[in-house]
């Protein structure tokens, strides 16, 4: 090679290693614009905070608990079956009527359904609040807090529905319409994971392990007790409420994989294994929080909050398996003492990664894994490319002289 | 040991350092449903988060000290800024104070006296916390130019003055009361949204009609939104843009997209909540009747409009314009169509200049290149 030559070759693999240095990942994060920078002192101050209200919400949970068995023990209400609607006398009345017309499709649907034992909603004002900047003892976005029957007498299950001070300021000063009301907290998220307890019994160790690590996200919103009910899925078609997956910060990488065909993702959506991490201290928030929360206790995860790889209907997951597969082989599974993996191939016909791919199709839609070149883009480059190719040889050969 | 370090100082290992002491804090997890360890831990952490506030308040005084301030006053607008971004934040504040007069006049007395601090998103300083929780925190894009850095100012405004005016009036501007005067360019879009929005009410008053325009501004309000905004073909359209607000398995969403059928789609308009039923002018056209309610009363237009006690904008607006609501209309909707854009037509010269040039570059191409030979 010509020295000149050289020259050229060596600055052209010095200039891309400059731009390899440059722009491919991993790229450190672009920092917060100034007004959201915080001093570290600040940011400390504020990551106590938050883990402040994770505990104030577990202490209250049991507090509330408790109280709230008390009165329903004095009322003779645990021997109800259904669910049974306790509201704090200084609501309105208008809230207990609103909350009394949608929880009667749930009673209904978990009363036919031979449910044992009552599941108490409890409508209160969140009263508890910290001061300076942490928010009340209730983690973000939750407004429904369960405590299953294993907290509880073993029978009962409580669904404690808190209403946030600037609700509850409009509530008292007659703002709330019966449709606001209606729409504060869907009648499947009021019930929740109760509604499995009640209907199934308690899970099996593995099942509930499973759920309890990701905080019931599965059994938190069983459409099976609404009117419209969970219905089976068709293979290839998406649900209709997966339209509005872009609501909530589109799909996550886990379900895409899964719907797309890896097997290795679908495990990894539904234990939870995120392929990606880089919130470290939203990572580190979680893990205290699954720390501090008591066993059976578990916080309503609202669509914009969840940070679980099953994405925003992952609270569907547990309801559309029930619609799917039916009653009988659903209940086989929860009740299995198999690993969760082994529960579902021997309750299913299918095996976990299979089911949850069919049911992950149904809420992205079947993604088409490959380049992201259309096909007729790729020709007409390898057309040009061909065309350049033969012009240029055809202009070198004329570039003799003879 | 936990508080101790906190009050001594913390600064970088801090969060490693919380972490650690709230780990302390639950050694395990609490199997049992006892609340008094429950109780226990929320004490112990509270005390660790008033001990890392303290610090957090030290350290932010020392800053505070640490930063000097300037501070801009031009009228009711009070803007600190650091010295230096000074420059820029000044002609920002006068450009904003300018623009309020030009549309208030005399009653630039009526704003409300605000105080912000504007500071460059490529700043590294924190904002002091009294400053944080006294002022309002504009930060401005690295390459903004004064003329950004007013506009922000002014909406700031404009947003507070919403506090001076009735729920309805507030509701009519979209929460956003219009200030300053509009500039031709938002003339023009308003034009553009009348001439091109597909509701027949709109079009009736871009032809003219100043009571459809009236209707449009729900001026007198309608007894049905639903049917006195919107006619059958509308209502159809209007469910099918809005398609997705609605629930996918609700059959009048169907019948009434498909099917057409108008019962369907006046049960499912009728199902919004007050105030989710969107009108037929957005909230920028409403505000350009107001600008042009305030161009038209001249001095104490404002005062006007704010001293009017009646709940409602029309009342509001005429009086701010000291015209008949007809004359009000007829003035917008001159204005409006004075701002129709101008369509982008191609000159005789210029269509020859191109043709010239392309003939020309195809001549130059079909030559022969100097590097062949016979």
């Amino acid at each position: 090679m010509a020295p000149r030559m050289r020259y050229w070759a060596g600055g052209t693999l010095v200039a891309c290693a400059l731009v390899a240095v440059a722009y491919l990942p991993p790229r450190p994060p672009h920092p917060p614009p100034e007004k959201l920078r915080r001093a570290p002192e600040e940011v400390v101050a504020q990551r106590v905070g938050s883990r402040l209200a994770t505990a104030v919400w577990a202490w209250q949970a049991l507090e509330r608990r408790d109280s709230l068995l008390e009165v329903a023990r004095s009322r003779g209400l645990l021997g109800d079956d259904g669910v049974v609607l306790m509201v704090e006398s200084g609501l309105p009345p208008l809230v207990g009527e609103v909350l009394e017309g949608i929880l009667h499709t749930p009673d209904s649907v978990l009363r036919s359904n031979g449910t044992v034992g009552p599941l108490l909603v409890a409508v209160l004002l969140d009263t508890v609040r910290v001061t300076d900047g942490v928010r009340s003892g209730t983690p973000w976005g939750t407004r429904v807090t369960y405590v299953l029957p294993q907290a509880t007498d073993s029978r009962a299950c409580i669904a404690i529905v808190t209403i946030g001070t600037s609700a509850a300021r409009m509530i008292l000063s007659d703002q709330f319409t019966p449709l606001q009301i209606r729409r504060y907290t869907p009648p499947a998220q009021i019930v929740g994971p109760c509604a499995y307890a009640l209907r199934f019994g308690p899970p099996g160790r593995a099942v509930g392990e499973w759920l309890a690590e990701s905080q019931y996200l599965g059994a938190q919103d069983p459409r099976w007790v609404t009117a419209t009910g969970a219905v089976p899925l068709t293979p290839g078609v998406r649900q209709p409420e997966s339209q509005v997956w872009w609501w909530y910060g589109g799909t996550t990488i886990e379900l895409s994989g899964c719907a797309a065909g890896n097997y290795e993702s679908c495990r990894d959506a539904v234990y939870g294994k995120r392929v990606y991490r880089t919130d470290k201290e939203m990572m580190e928030r979680q893990a205290f929080a699954r720390n501090v929360i008591p066993p059976g206790v578990a916080p309503q995860q609202r669509y914009y909050s969840i940070r679980h790889p099953l994405g925003w209907s992952g609270g569907m997951y547990l309801s559309d398996l029930l619609g799917d597969q039916g009653e009988e082989r659903f209940a086989r599974f929860w009740r299995s003492e198999l690993p969760l993996d082994s529960a579902f191939s021997e309750a299913i016909d299918m095996s976990l990664e299979e089911w949850t791919q069919l049911w992950a199709q149904a809420q992205i839609g079947i993604p088409e894994p490959g380049p992201g070149l259309p096909l007729g883009t790729a020709l007409l480059g390898i057309v040009l490319a061909c065309v350049m190719v033969g012009g240029g040889a055809v202009l070198v050969n004329r570039r003799q002289i003879h | 040991m936990c508080d101790r370090m906190f009050r001594t100082g913390v600064r970088g290992i801090g969060v490693a350092i919380l972490l650690a002491c709230i780990a302390g804090t639950s050694p395990a997890r609490l199997e049992a449903q006892d609340v008094a360890p429950y109780r226990a831990r929320v004490d112990s952490i509270t005390r660790l988060w008033e001990a890392a506030r303290e610090s957090a308040a030290r350290a932010d005084s020392a800053r505070r000290a640490a930063i000097s301030v300037d501070t801009i006053i031009r009228g009711a607008l009070v803007v600190m800024t650091t010295p230096q971004f000074r420059d820029l934040v000044e002609a920002a504040t006068q450009l904003a104070w300018e623009q309020l007069g030009a549309t208030l006049r005399e009653d630039t007395a009526l704003v409300r006296a605000r105080t912000f601090y504007v500071v460059s998103t490529e700043s590294n300083d924190p904002v002091p916390e009294p400053i944080r929780q006294e002022a309002e925190v504009i930060a401005y894009a690295d390459g903004s130019t004064f003329e950004d850095v007013a506009m922000r100012i002014g909406q700031r405004i404009e947003i507070a003055a919403v506090a001076d005016l009735d729920e309805a009036t507030s509701r009519f501007f979209g929460n956003h009361v219009p200030l300053r005067p509009f500039a031709d360019r938002e003339w023009t879009e308003v034009y553009v949204e009348l001439a091109t929005a597909p509701w027949s009410l709109l079009r009736a008053c871009y032809l003219g009609d100043l009571g459809r325009c009236g209707e449009a501004f729900d001026m007198p309000a309608a007894d049905d939104p639903v049917t006195g905004w919107y006619d059958a073909a509308d209502r159809r359209w209007y469910v099918e843009a809005d398609a997705r607000w609605y629930h996918e398995r609700d059959p009048r969403r169907t019948q009434c997209m498909e099917a057409g059928s108008d019962q369907a789609c006046l049960d499912l308009m009728r199902s919004l909540e007050p105030g989710e039923l969107q009108p037929p002018f957005s909230d920028r056209v409403r505000r350009s009747l107001a600008v042009a309610a305030l161009e038209l009363g001249g001095d104490g237009a404002y005062g006007r409009m704010l001293s009017d006690t009646s709940h409602g904008p029309e009342q509001r607006l005429t009086s701010a314009a000291g015209v008949s609501r007809d004359s009000l209309f007829a003035t917008w909707h001159a204005r409006v169509l004075a701002a129709r854009p101008e369509p982008m037509t191609i000159t005789r010269v210029a269509g020859w200049t191109a043709f010239f040039w392309v003939i020309a570059f195809a001549t130059l191409a079909a030559r022969s290149t100097r590097w062949r030979r016979a």
